[in-house]
């Protein structure tokens, strides 16, 4: 999922890039959840990281910097 | 467009890739503007001669002519791309890095960064790239200046350039903080850093 997420980022300069940054926070929301049901918390925590640094960069590009 | 191959394609087509003559444009950053009367081009860190190299300059260094192939981690390939531009070992002869050096980081103005052992650049095959089958190099692939390193996955080859970094140790990029694999060999398909482990 974050790997699709990341796709859906990197294909925007094609596309509408507000709805392709709606469609890949939606991604990292349904990786959120099934981050939570990871046994390992270890695991868990990783991709939480990777997680909030995906949202991070995509509020940035809609703030209007070049990242 | 699917694409039938023939057997020299398969043998430059890594494993998990689809071959297509098109070139999709991929990015994560915005497009930085270009001027070519502010555009500086900067190298530094373990050199012996850093330096900054105006527009008219950069295109002043002695040029190379070379034909690689292009794979980008999200699965295509694309046979065959010209490339005109300035080779990397042209860049480090003039900077002449220190021996400590063991990485290079590319820069972008975005702050987007990647991140090759020195020896990877020092490759016959790697350069900064303005032109593409004998046109300029397009802002949306990169333009001005694009480096192109054709033995790794095609985010390490950073597009608009602005500056390369000598270094005595490794530090991940961009894409290699995000979970993306830190050597990126196509044709071993190291996508991912969990293949690291």
């Amino acid at each position: 999922m974050i790997v699709r997420a990341d796709e859906l980022v990197k294909y925007a300069p094609n596309r509408d890039a507000a709805d392709a940054y709606a469609q890949a926070r939606a991604v990292l929301a349904d990786a959120e959840s099934a981050a939570e049901s990871l046994a390992d918390q270890h695991v868990a925590e990783n991709f939480r990281i990777q997680i909030r640094t995906r949202l991070d960069d995509i509020a940035g590009r809609e703030r209007g910097g070049l990242l | 467009m699917k694409l039938g191959r023939t057997p020299d394609e398969k043998v430059r087509t890594p494993p998990g890739q689809r071959l297509t003559r098109g070139w999709p444009v991929l990015h994560a950053e915005t497009i930085p503007p270009f001027d070519e009367s502010t555009w500086r081009f900067r190298v530094f860190g373990l050199v012996a001669n850093p330096f900054e190299l105006s527009w008219s300059a950069f295109k002043g260094l002695p040029t190379v002519d070379l034909t690689s192939d292009i794979h980008c981690v999200t699965g295509w390939s694309k046979l065959d791309n010209r490339w005109e531009g300035v080779a990397f070992t042209e860049i480090a002869a003039r900077a002449q890095p220190l021996p400590a050096v063991t990485h290079v980081v590319t820069h972008a103005p975005s702050g987007y960064t990647a991140n090759v052992p020195l020896d990877v650049v020092m490759d016959d095959d790697v350069l900064f790239a303005w032109s593409h089958d004998g046109e300029p190099l397009q802002p949306k692939h990169g333009g001005p200046l694009r480096l192109v390193i054709p033995k790794r996955y095609f985010w390490k080859s950073v597009k608009w350039a602005d500056g390369v970094e000598f270094l005595d140790h490794d530090e991940r990029g961009f894409w290699e903080v995000r979970g993306y694999h830190n050597d990126a060999h196509p044709f071993a398909e190291e996508r991912f850093s969990w293949q690291e482990r």
